[in-house]
């Protein structure tokens, strides 16, 4: 019979991150207050752009769509915002990797399930939240979901939890060869909300970009999951889509364990 | 059985000159010289279960890299090396379970956790059984009378509560090998001597192998039989404590206590002067030669007290860190 000791073992990081969360529960209402700006900032955008033409169709969005579109993207990127990159960074610099290697843990089983410990306290206080944006988004704009969308959405979002894990992991890596990367962490940031949707649907910057960027893992994090849950995922494009997240998942996977066994051979920890 | 088998280890570092001043920084931007230090350098011995050895040598010698290679938390540039018939950088999870490392300059605990949790988390870590965990828990809790502690944040506990917390972490899992640090760094001598005393105990029941560094020389002559001196990367001594000083064994110090203040150069034209503060001043003397140099110092010096000693175990130590032999 298989031991239960390494789900033990990992199950308790989890509650680690579940702990974490709950201790710095005021970081989740800042965080719900930082996504009201951008909101109100785009909806007075959009107001202004579709003010001509109220029952306009801008880049395949009614006026009410592209409101509900920009809250549901504010929240989901809430959601899976990441933060223990800085970490994995402060980890390789000043040495506390060392705490890891010499025990029988995996680094990254430690970070990737007290990150989802983390995350379920914050998605279950943004989750709530969303849940009445929808109920007031259904009344006010007509917003319409289905259970199946719902279901799918849940799915989505934990897919775009371990993509945006997965990709700042790759990113973090990069502390073994380079000393300060904290803006490295912002640059990307910025590029990967852009390029997930979270600023503005991948719409916006016309048919070629968009194309590309739906082959790209960016917007499996933030648009992805948005539209499942507004229902704008066609039918056909539902099954390739999730095959597509899996794949890029997949090679994340592969590159963080390839880069992980490089960086660690370089690890040279301070002090001698 | 050898336990820990060192052969041939290297590694080396490379780092960057860096000149002084905003001139030297915006020239560091185009070309910089880049410097290899090596940390550790052919360094080989072995270390037999159950034994406690001292690994010791001046700042920056090479024993915190060392160490860190034998517990695998560092690749070597060259060299073998097999702890528990494991190589330690491969970190084969049965290594892992079976050692432990405590570094007095580095907490191995969660800041932000209790302490009470680090040690719950290492038992998910290490899959101790829980009644186990708990007797063991208990032992070292009181053996360092640390129950008040427990549950207060490491990152807020002193350095002498945080490193008892260190070590008993270390201990939970009983490991089979500990490596040690400085442990006793920066401690009261309270504080040093209850963790001493608990590494001996270790040793005696579990048959603990254990390496120890320490600039403390009152850790290394209460737990170690054995020590080996390291500097500049390389051994200079690996022996019995007892031999540190064998070579001095011929040697004593003279203190003498002056019923007043004499000039050095009246001293220092006594043969074998040391040191002086003016009303104590210290000679190094043949052994055979001590009978006749204490007739002389009383009837030409205004002595007052007159002591015979060993050589200290530090001015041995100190010897060969300077590279001089032994046996020289």
């Amino acid at each position: 019979m298989p031991s239960l000791a390494p789900a033990r073992k990992y199950g308790k990081c989890l509650s680690l991150g579940v702990k974490a969360g709950i201790e710095y529960r005021v970081n989740i209402l800042f965080s719900i207050a930082g996504a009201i700006s951008p909101v109100v900032i785009q909806t007075a955008l959009w107001l202004v752009l579709y003010a001509g033409d109220p029952g306009a169709i801008m880049f395949g969005f009614t006026f009410p769509q592209m409101v509900a579109y920009t809250v549901i993207a504010q929240l989901v990127t809430r959601i899976v915002r990441t933060g223990f990159e800085y970490d994995v960074n402060y980890d390789i610099k000043s040495g506390g990797l060392d705490r890891y290697l010499v025990k029988p843990i995996g680094y990254f089983g430690f970070r990737i399930f007290s990150f989802l410990g983390d995350k379920l306290v914050q998605g279950a206080a943004i989750g709530a939240l969303l849940a009445v944006s929808v109920v007031v988004m259904s009344t006010a704009l007509g917003f319409a979901t289905t259970a199946a969308s719902v279901l799918l959405f849940v799915l989505a979002l934990f897919l775009a939890l371990a993509m945006n894990f997965l990709l700042f992991w790759c990113v973090s890596l990069s502390g073994f060869w380079l000393t300060e990367i904290g803006f490295l962490f912002e640059a990307v940031r910025i590029v990967i909300v852009a390029a997930s949707g979270g600023i503005l649907p991948l719409a916006v910057f016309g048919p070629d970009a968009e194309r590309a960027l739906k082959l790209m893992p960016f917007r499996f994090t933030i648009q992805f999951p948005t539209e499942v849950l507004s229902g704008r995922v066609p039918p056909s494009e539902m099954l390739p889509s999730f095959a597509l997240c899996a794949l890029w998942l997949i090679a994340l996977a592969a590159l963080g364990r390839v880069v992980w066994g490089r960086g660690i051979r370089r690890f040279a920890a301070v002090g001698s | 059985m050898a336990i820990i088998e060192v052969e041939h280890l290297c590694r080396s570092f490379d780092y960057y000159e860096k000149a002084g001043g905003i001139g030297g920084s915006i020239g560091n931007l185009f070309s910089r010289k880049k410097l290899v230090k090596e940390a550790v350098r052919d360094v080989s011995f072995s270390i037999e279960g159950g034994t406690t050895v001292g690994f010791l040598g001046p700042n920056g010698a090479g024993k915190t890299t060392t160490l860190k290679m034998l517990s695998g938390i560092m690749h070597p540039s060259s060299g073998e090396a097999r702890v528990l018939g494991h190589v330690p950088w491969a970190r084969k999870k049965d290594f892992r379970r079976r050692i432990s490392i405590v570094m007095g300059q580095r907490s191995q605990l969660w800041p932000d956790l209790p302490a009470i949790e680090s040690f719950d988390l290492n038992r998910a870590i290490y899959e101790i059984d829980r009644a186990e965990y708990r007797s063991t828990l208990d032992e070292l809790v009181a053996a360092f009378a640390v129950e008040d502690q427990l549950k207060v944040q490491v990152r807020r506990l002193s350095l002498g509560e945080r490193m008892k917390m260190e070590i008993i972490a270390a201990l939970l899992h009983r490991p089979s090998v500990l490596f040690l640090d400085e442990p006793t760094i920066g401690l009261d001598i309270v504080s040093q001597r209850a963790i001493r005393d608990m590494l001996r105990g270790l040793n005696a029941r579990f048959g603990t192998t254990v390496m120890l560094t320490s600039h403390y020389l009152s850790d290394i002559e209460d737990l170690c039989e054995r020590i080996i001196l390291i500097n500049h990367g390389s051994v200079v001594y690996d022996g019995a404590l007892s031999g540190v000083n064998a070579t001095l064994a011929d040697r004593k110090t003279v203190r003498l206590v002056l019923s007043e203040k004499l000039d050095e150069s009246r001293l220092s034209s006594f043969p074998g002067y040391k040191s002086s503060d003016g009303s104590t001043a210290v000679f190094e003397v043949d052994r055979a030669k001590v009978r006749e140099f204490s007739r002389k110092a009383l009837d030409a010096l205004p002595v007052a007290d007159l002591t015979i000693e060993d050589m200290p175990l530090e001015e041995g130590i100190a010897r060969l860190y300077r590279g001089e032999a032994p046996d020289a």
